[in-house]
C-alpha cells in the first residue's frame, strides 16, 4: 500500500505541475466565462426589440390591470413590452387565431386569464416561442398575482376566504406551441446534456492517453526496469490509474468550483455588464455532478487500465498512434451515438446504448442529464460497466506485466494472447 | 549461508530458452561475476534474481527465501538498461527511489545528498535530470541502487559509459560496500575488471552454465600454460607452431600459449637466436579473456 502511495504521490504531482494541467484546468472556466459574457450581451440584444403579446381575458376584470403592470409599471430588468390587444371573453376561435399567430411569429405570445383565476381554482396560461418572450414569465406572474390580489381586496365584501386565500398568488404556466411535451425538452437539459457528454468524452479521451504516455514514458526511459525492481507491476499500474484519475477530479473539482461561482454570480454580472439586460438562466443540479464524477470514473478505469495496456504494448510513438486508434475509436462511438439519445432518451434504442458498457458511461451521462432514467437502469449500465471493467483490468494487468519489459516489435494479436497466459 | 541460490532455473520465450536449468550459488559476502557473450541470458538471469521475471521452472532464492516483493527490498540493481524520469529533479528522483526501497522519505533524501556530495554531484541536486550528462546519469542511478544499504546488489554492466576516473570512483564504492558485507553481483564483458573485482564466477553461453566456480581455482585448473612476454625487437620469433597453440599480440607484449608439453624455454632460446631483446618473460596462468573465448567460441556445449 505504501508503495502505491509513493507511485499516486508522485505522477499526482508531477502531473498538477505541466502546463497542459493548468491550462487545461483554466480552459473551461475561462471559455464559460466567455460564453457567459457574450449570452448576456447577446441576449441583451434580442431583448432590447419589443415583445408583442396579446392578452386574452376570459374573466373580463384583468387584462387592464395586468397591461399597466406590465407596459406602465414596468420591472427594471424586464424587457420592453407592447400589448397588441386585449380581448375580453374571447371565442375559442380567437384564440386558436391569436395562438397560431404566436406559432407563425407574428406576436411572441398570449396570454390567457381563464375563469377561476380570481378564484385561485384556475391558472393564467403563457403561450409563447421564443427565448425573449419565455423570459418574461417572471413579470407577467408577478403582473397578474398583483392583478387576482387587488381584484381580490376591491370585491372582499362580497367574498368569504382568509387572508392567506386573498393574498395566494397566481400561477401562470408557459406553453410552448411548437413542443409536443414541455416537460421531456427542456432547452435548458439540453444544453446541459451536451455539454456534459462532452466533457466525459474529452476527459475520457485525455486522461485515458495521459495514462498510455505515462507508462511508455517509463518504457521509454527505461525507469521501468528500476521501478519493477522495487514495486509489485500491478501495483505501479494501480498507483498510476489512480493518481491519473485523482488528477482528473482535481481539474473537474476546479471547474465546478469555479463554474459554480461564475452561474452563482451570473445575474450581478449581467447587472454590472449591461443594467437591465435579463439574468441568463442555466443551472446544474448537483445530483447531475455526482452522476456526472460517477460515471467518469466508471469510465475513466476502464478505458484508462486499456490504454495502459496498450502503452505497455509499444515502444515508438508511432506503433503508440496505432494502437490506441480503436480504443478512441470506442469512445468516439459513444460520442456518434449523442443524436440517438438526444432525439429520444426514452426509446428501446437509447435505453440499450446507455447499459451497454463502453458506452454506458457517456451516453448514460448524456439521459441523466435530459431526464431522470429508472434507477433500474442507472444501476444496471453501472454494475455491468464495474463488471467489465474489473475483467478489463485483469486482462490489463496480465499484458501490462509482460509488456513493460518488451522492447522492438509490436506483439501481434497471437503473441498476446499467450502473454495473457504467461501468469 | 549463500546469498543467492538458483536451482535449474529455466525461462523460456516465444522460440527460445533464454535460461535453460542454470543453477549456481553465490556466497554471501563475495563479488560474484555473471559472464557471457550478448545475448548467453545474463540479463534474464539477473531480472529473475530481482524478481522482474519469474522462472518457468526451478526456484531462486535470495538469502535463503524465496523470492517476494518483502525480498526485493533486499537488493539493489543497477540494469543495463539505464534512465530516470526525464523531467525530475536529481533529488527528488533518489528520494522516490529510496523510499520505493522502503526508506522513510526524510532519510533516503539524506542519504542522497550524502552520495551525491561523496560522487561530486551535490551542486547539480536540483538540476533536472534531463540536464545532465549521460555519466551523470549513471552515477545518480549507481545511488539509487544502493541508497538502501541492500545486503544485495546487483550490477548489470556498471562501468559501460564512465569514464576512468568515475569508474574508479565506482569501483572504490563496490569495494567498500562488499567491505561492509554486501554481496554483489556485477555482470560485465570487461574481462580485467572481473580479474580485479570478483571472488567467483559464472560464465554463460546460449542460456546454458558452461563454467562456474571460484575464479582463482578456475585459473588454476587452466594450469600455467601461459608466457607473457615483454620484448623490443622483431616479433617474428614467436613463430615456434610446435611449442605455441595461439598468440594474443598487444604490440610489444604477447601472450603465447603453449602446446600441451611443450617447453617454454624454446621461446627463450628463438628471442636470443633472433637478437630480441627480452624485457620480461612470465610464465602466468591463462587470462580470463582468454578462457571465456576457449570456452564460449571453442568447445560449443
Amino acid at each position: 500500500m505504501r508503495k502505491i502511495w509513493l507511485i499516486f504521490k508522485r505522477e499526482y504531482i508531477t502531473r498538477v505541475r505541466t502546463k497542459a494541467f493548468i491550462l487545461g484546468t483554466l480552459a473551461l472556466p475561462v471559455l464559460s466565462m466567455t460564453i457567459l459574457v457574450v449570452s448576456i450581451f447577446l441576449s441583451g440584444g434580442r431583448y432590447a426589440s419589443t415583445v408583442k403579446i396579446a392578452i386574452l381575458d376570459q374573466t373580463g376584470e384583468l387584462g387592464g390591470a395586468v397591461e399597466t403592470s406590465l407596459v406602465k409599471n414596468r420591472e427594471k430588468s424586464q424587457p420592453d413590452v407592447e400589448i397588441v390587444q386585449i380581448v375580453e371573453r374571447p371565442t375559442a376561435s380567437v384564440e386558436a387565431y391569436f395562438k397560431s399567430q404566436v406559432a407563425g411569429g407574428e406576436i411572441d405570445g398570449v396570454l390567457v386569464l381563464p375563469v377561476g383565476l380570481i378564484e385561485g381554482t384556475a391558472d393564467a396560461k403563457f403561450n409563447a416561442k421564443k427565448l425573449s418572450a419565455m423570459a418574461l414569465l417572471g413579470p407577467i406572474e408577478r403582473a397578474v398575482s398583483n392583478a387576482v390580489i387587488s381584484r381580490r381586496l376591491s370585491a372582499e365584501g362580497r367574498r368569504s376566504g382568509t387572508m392567506k386565500d386573498v393574498f395566494r398568488l397566481a400561477q401562470v404556466q408557459l406553453v410552448n406551441p411548437t413542443s409536443q411535451n414541455s416537460d421531456d425538452s427542456d432547452e435548458n437539459n439540453f444544453a446541459i446534456a451536451i455539454i456534459a457528454g462532452m466533457v466525459l468524452y474529452m476527459t475520457l479521451i485525455v486522461y485515458g492517453m495521459s495514462t498510455m504516455r505515462s507508462v511508455m514514458e517509463e518504457k521509454s526511459t527505461r525507469m521501468i526496469e528500476i521501478l519493477v525492481s522495487s514495486i509489485r507491476p500491478f501495483d505501479l499500474l494501480t498507483g498510476k490509474i489512480l493518481s491519473v484519475g485523482a488528477v482528473a477530479l482535481t481539474q473537474y473539482l476546479v471547474w465546478a468550483v469555479t463554474i459554480g461561482v461564475l452561474f452563482a454570480s451570473a445575474a450581478g454580472l449581467a447587472d454590472v455588464l449591461r443594467p437591465g439586460a435579463p439574468t441568463p438562466n442555466i443551472s446544474i443540479s448537483p445530483t447531475l455532478l455526482i452522476y456526472l464524477v460517477v460515471f467518469f470514473l466508471a469510465g475513466y478505469f476502464l478505458y484508462a487500465a486499456l490504454y495502459a495496456a496498450a502503452g505497455a504494448i509499444v515502444s515508438t510513438d508511432e506503433e503508440a498512434h496505432q494502437v490506441q486508434m480503436p480504443l478512441t475509436l470506442l469512445i468516439v462511438c459513444s460520442f456518434l451515438l449523442f443524436n440517438v439519445i438526444l432525439n429520444n432518451p426514452n426509446s428501446t434504442l437509447s435505453v440499450v446504448l446507455s447499459i451497454t458498457p463502453f458506452l454506458s458511461p457517456i451516453l448514460m451521462t448524456l439521459r441523466l442529464a435530459m431526464q431522470t432514467p429508472p434507477a433500474w437502469q442507472i444501476v444496471l449500465a453501472l454494475a455491468l460497466s464495474i463488471v467489465t471493467t474489473i475483467y478489463v483490468i485483469r486482462l490489463s494487468a496480465k499484458i501490462y506485466r509482460v509488456g513493460i519489459l518488451m522492447y522492438g516489435k509490436r506483439p501481434s494479436i497471437k503473441e498476446l494472447r499467450r502473454w495473457l497466459r504467461y501468469s | 549461508m549463500d546469498a543467492v541460490t538458483l536451482e535449474q532455473v529455466t525461462k523460456r520465450y516465444d522460440s527460445f530458452d533464454a535460461v535453460s536449468s542454470l543453477s549456481f550459488g553465490i556466497k554471501e559476502g563475495s563479488v560474484f561475476g555473471l559472464l557471457g557473450p550478448n545475448g548467453a541470458g545474463k540479463t534474464t538471469t539477473l531480472r529473475m534474481i530481482v524478481h522482474i521475471l519469474l522462472p518457468d521452472e526451478g526456484s531462486v532464492r535470495v538469502f535463503g527465501q524465496p523470492l517476494s516483493e518483502r525480498a526485493q527490498d533486499l537488493i539493489g540493481y543497477l540494469p543495463e538498461e539505464r534512465g530516470l524520469y526525464r523531467r525530475m529533479r536529481v533529488l527528488e528522483v533518489l528520494r522516490f527511489l529510496g523510499a520505493l526501497k522502503g526508506l522513510p522519505e526524510a532519510e533516503a533524501e539524506r542519504r542522497a545528498i550524502e552520495w551525491l556530495e561523496r560522487l561530486g554531484l551535490a551542486n547539480r541536486m536540483n538540476d533536472e535530470v534531463n540536464d545532465l550528462s549521460r555519466g551523470m546519469q549513471q552515477k545518480i542511478q549507481f545511488i539509487a541502487a544502493i541508497i538502501h544499504k541492500p545486503p544485495l546488489v546487483i550490477l548489470d554492466e556498471p562501468f559501460t559509459g564512465l569514464d576512468p576516473v568515475n569508474a574508479q570512483v565506482v569501483k572504490d564504492v563496490m569495494l567498500e560496500l562488499r567491505k561492509d558485507g554486501a554481496t554483489i553481483i556485477l555482470s560485465t564483458h570487461r574481462m580485467d575488471q572481473v580479474e580485479q573485482m570478483c571472488d567467483s564466477i559464472c560464465l554463460m553461453n546460449k542460456g546454458h552454465k558452461i563454467l562456474d566456480g571460484d575464479l582463482k581455482a578456475i585459473k588454476k585448473s587452466y594450469g600455467t600454460n601461459t608466457v607473457r612476454v615483454e620484448f623490443v625487437g622483431n616479433p617474428a620469433f614467436i613463430q615456434l607452431p610446435d611449442v605455441v597453440e595461439r598468440v594474443n599480440s598487444f604490440g610489444e607484449m604477447v601472450e603465447l600459449r603453449l602446446r600441451p608439453g611443450a617447453d617454454a624455454q624454446q621461446i627463450l632460446r628463438s628471442a636470443v637466436d633472433h637478437r630480441v631483446e627480452i624485457r620480461r618473460f612470465e610464465l602466468i596462468e591463462p587470462p580470463l579473456n582468454d578462457i571465456f573465448i576457449e570456452k564460449v567460441s571453442g568447445r560449443d556445449a
